[in-house]
């Protein structure tokens, strides 16, 4: 659903309270930026700012609007170089334009903004009214561009420090590992797709063919950091389901009961996927 | 220590580095491999700091090995020092981080406005010059050089809506700002020359209105043009005018008695080779010497 602006509360008179005047007058050049003035505000908007050599104010307002729209389309194509080549440059910069359009900025961290994409392009898809050939050619569309957005965000996010082999050697000592919830690297995302989408991102950051979607059964990933790097590993449906429990807080004493082989847990820790650990609540 | 001295470094709790007085660049993300690797002689560079504003991971890394090399500055867009939204914590504190980290001399941000009611529109957005106004960001300005614990330098910014209700210039604005405040300037000369040409703003008024000791540091980019009006584009070299606009403001500067002052060349779109911009910083310190060495035979 696309969030506009309220239609402006009246302008107070310059005399009142600077914030309140501020305010208002800020809400109404913001609107105007939206496109979602009604004509009323916008001639309102007129009486109190001027265009200078642009000519009107509308004509300043648009160079407001252009450039903000611009700048955070952009970033949509920064976190998104798959996905805009799959859709091509033009089709992806109407997709972007039309996200921007629609999901106000909340953040003056425009990667935040990203993170409305995946989202939005999974509502595109099942928008009656949007584009037919697209979204029944490209359905995994959505799926990518989560696996995009969570390659970006490992770049970036906050380092874990390293796992604490004696903290761990101890808990073990006094028989309290079971009670040990274990924690999994900030950068690390779990997605799962029943598209190949590895590979259609995979072909497409290699430059190879990309004409034919690969044949597969879907798709289950950790995207990490590893040396600085984002790195996407697909794995097993046992090793995707063990991380996801591990994610969902659950003691070793739970995983085992679970039946879950907890021997893994020794290469996830070696691969930076699980981080450190913390006594569970009984 | 003289007035135009204290503003050349920050006054911060952590080891804020001095700047040089030649002109440095703003490093963008496409050069930065090159610079680590290469470590060309450049005095000084300044990170836009929202594209750094990582919790961790290689960009942070980049960070530390670029405070290693070069003195650095970091230039803000989303400190909404103009907004009526409260100032946002979070975001403060990440500047701040990154400050720290970087040991940076000064942090700066625009005399603007960029969110109302939690949009951001990651564009500078103009406001009323008013006395009102100015009590409502001076208090704002206050709150940010307490949180960062240094004086912030504000900078000018292009416009292209003016509100007919202000009873002060952008320049009467910013002098009494960093009057009430202790803030230093960033003087962008390219948006007082954008300024000029949309809005006929009088250079000789604003130069008059400006606090030369109040300059921290002049930045200088490339602007384009529109159906006969100008836009601050960050995409093309300094262009003549302003070039002679900065020779202006550095004889301005030289007759006040203030010290070099440090000049940064930014360059945001269509972001040429290094060389490109390395030979801009050239340029911008050849004019500042003769500026120099004019006023010093004047005088």
């Amino acid at each position: 659903m696309v969030s506009r602006h309220d239609v402006p509360e009246p302008v107070p008179a310059a005399s009142t309270t600077p914030p309140a005047r501020l305010r208002a007058l800020q809400r109404l050049l913001a609107a105007e930026i939206d496109d979602s003035l009604p004509a009323h505000a916008s001639a309102a908007l007129a009486m109190v700012v001027s265009g200078g050599r642009l000519g009107s104010p509308a004509a300043g307002a648009a160079v407001y609007r252009d450039s903000s729209r611009r700048a955070r389309a952009r970033a949509l194509e920064l976190v998104y170089p798959v996905c805009r080549q799959v859709l091509g440059a033009g089709a992806f910069g109407g997709l972007a334009a039309a996200c921007v359009a629609a999901c106000p900025s909340r953040s003056p961290d425009l990667t935040e903004l990203a993170a409305a994409f995946p989202p939005y392009l999974a509502r595109w898809r099942l928008d009656p009214a949007s584009s037919e050939p697209l979204g029944s050619d490209l359905p995994y569309l959505p799926d990518l561009a989560r696996l995009e957005l969570a390659f970006h965000a490992a770049l970036f996010a906050a380092d874990d420090l390293p796992w604490d082999a004696d903290g761990f050697a101890a808990a073990v000592e006094r028989g309290a590992a079971g009670q040990l919830r274990l924690r999994l690297g900030r950068s690390v995302t779990l997605l799962a797709s029943q598209f190949p989408v590895y590979e259609i991102w995979r072909r497409h950051r290699e430059a190879r063919d990309t004409t034919q979607v690969p044949a597969g059964h879907g798709d289950r990933l950790v995207v990490c950091r590893q040396a600085l790097r984002p790195r996407v590993q697909r794995v097993t449906r046992d090793a995707f389901a063990l991380l996801r429990t591990i994610a969902d807080g659950q003691s070793i004493a739970a995983l085992t009961e679970r039946g879950y082989a907890v021997e893994q847990l020794g290469g996830l820790i070696t691969d930076g996927l699980i981080v450190g650990f913390e006594v569970a609540d009984r | 220590m003289a007035p135009a001295d204290r503003f050349r470094h920050g006054v911060a709790a952590g080891p804020a580095r001095q700047l040089p007085a030649g002109a440095g660049i703003g490093l963008r993300h496409c050069h930065i491999d090159a610079v680590l690797l290469e470590r060309p002689s450049i005095p000084w560079l300044e990170l836009l700091a929202d594209n750094h504003l990582a919790d961790g991971g290689a960009t942070l890394v980049q960070v530390d090995a670029l405070a290693r090399h070069y003195p650095l500055t970091l230039h803000c867009v989303g400190m909404n020092l103009a907004g009526t939204d409260p100032l946002d914590p979070d975001y403060l504190r990440r500047v701040d981080d990154l400050r720290r980290r970087s040991a940076a001399a000064w942090v700066s941000d625009h005399l603007c406005f960029t969110a109302i009611d939690g949009r951001h529109y990651h564009e500078l957005l103009p406001f009323p010059y008013t006395e009102s106004t100015l009590c409502h960001v001076a208090a704002r300005v206050q709150r940010v050089q307490e949180r960062l614990g240094m004086p912030l330098a504000v900078e000018n910014v292009s416009s292209y809506l003016r509100f007919r209700e202000s009873a002060l210039t952008e320049a009467e604005f910013l002098a009494e700002l960093s009057a009430r405040t202790d803030c230093g300037l960033l003087l962008d000369v390219n948006n007082l020359y954008v300024n000029q040409a949309n809005h006929g703003d009088d250079l000789d008024a604003a130069l008059a209105a400006l606090p030369p000791w109040r300059v921290q540091e002049l930045h200088l980019a490339g602007f384009a043009q529109r159906d006969g009006w100008l836009l601050d584009a960050h995409a093309a070299p300094v262009a003549a005018p302003v070039w002679a606009l900065y020779e202006r403001v550095q004889r301005w500067l030289a007759a006040a008695g203030v010290g070099a002052v440090p000049t940064l060349i930014e360059w945001d779109n269509d972001i040429p080779e290094l060389g490109t911009l390395r030979a801009e910083a050239a340029r911008a310190d050849a004019i500042a010497a003769r500026a120099s060495a004019v006023t010093a035979a004047v005088l």
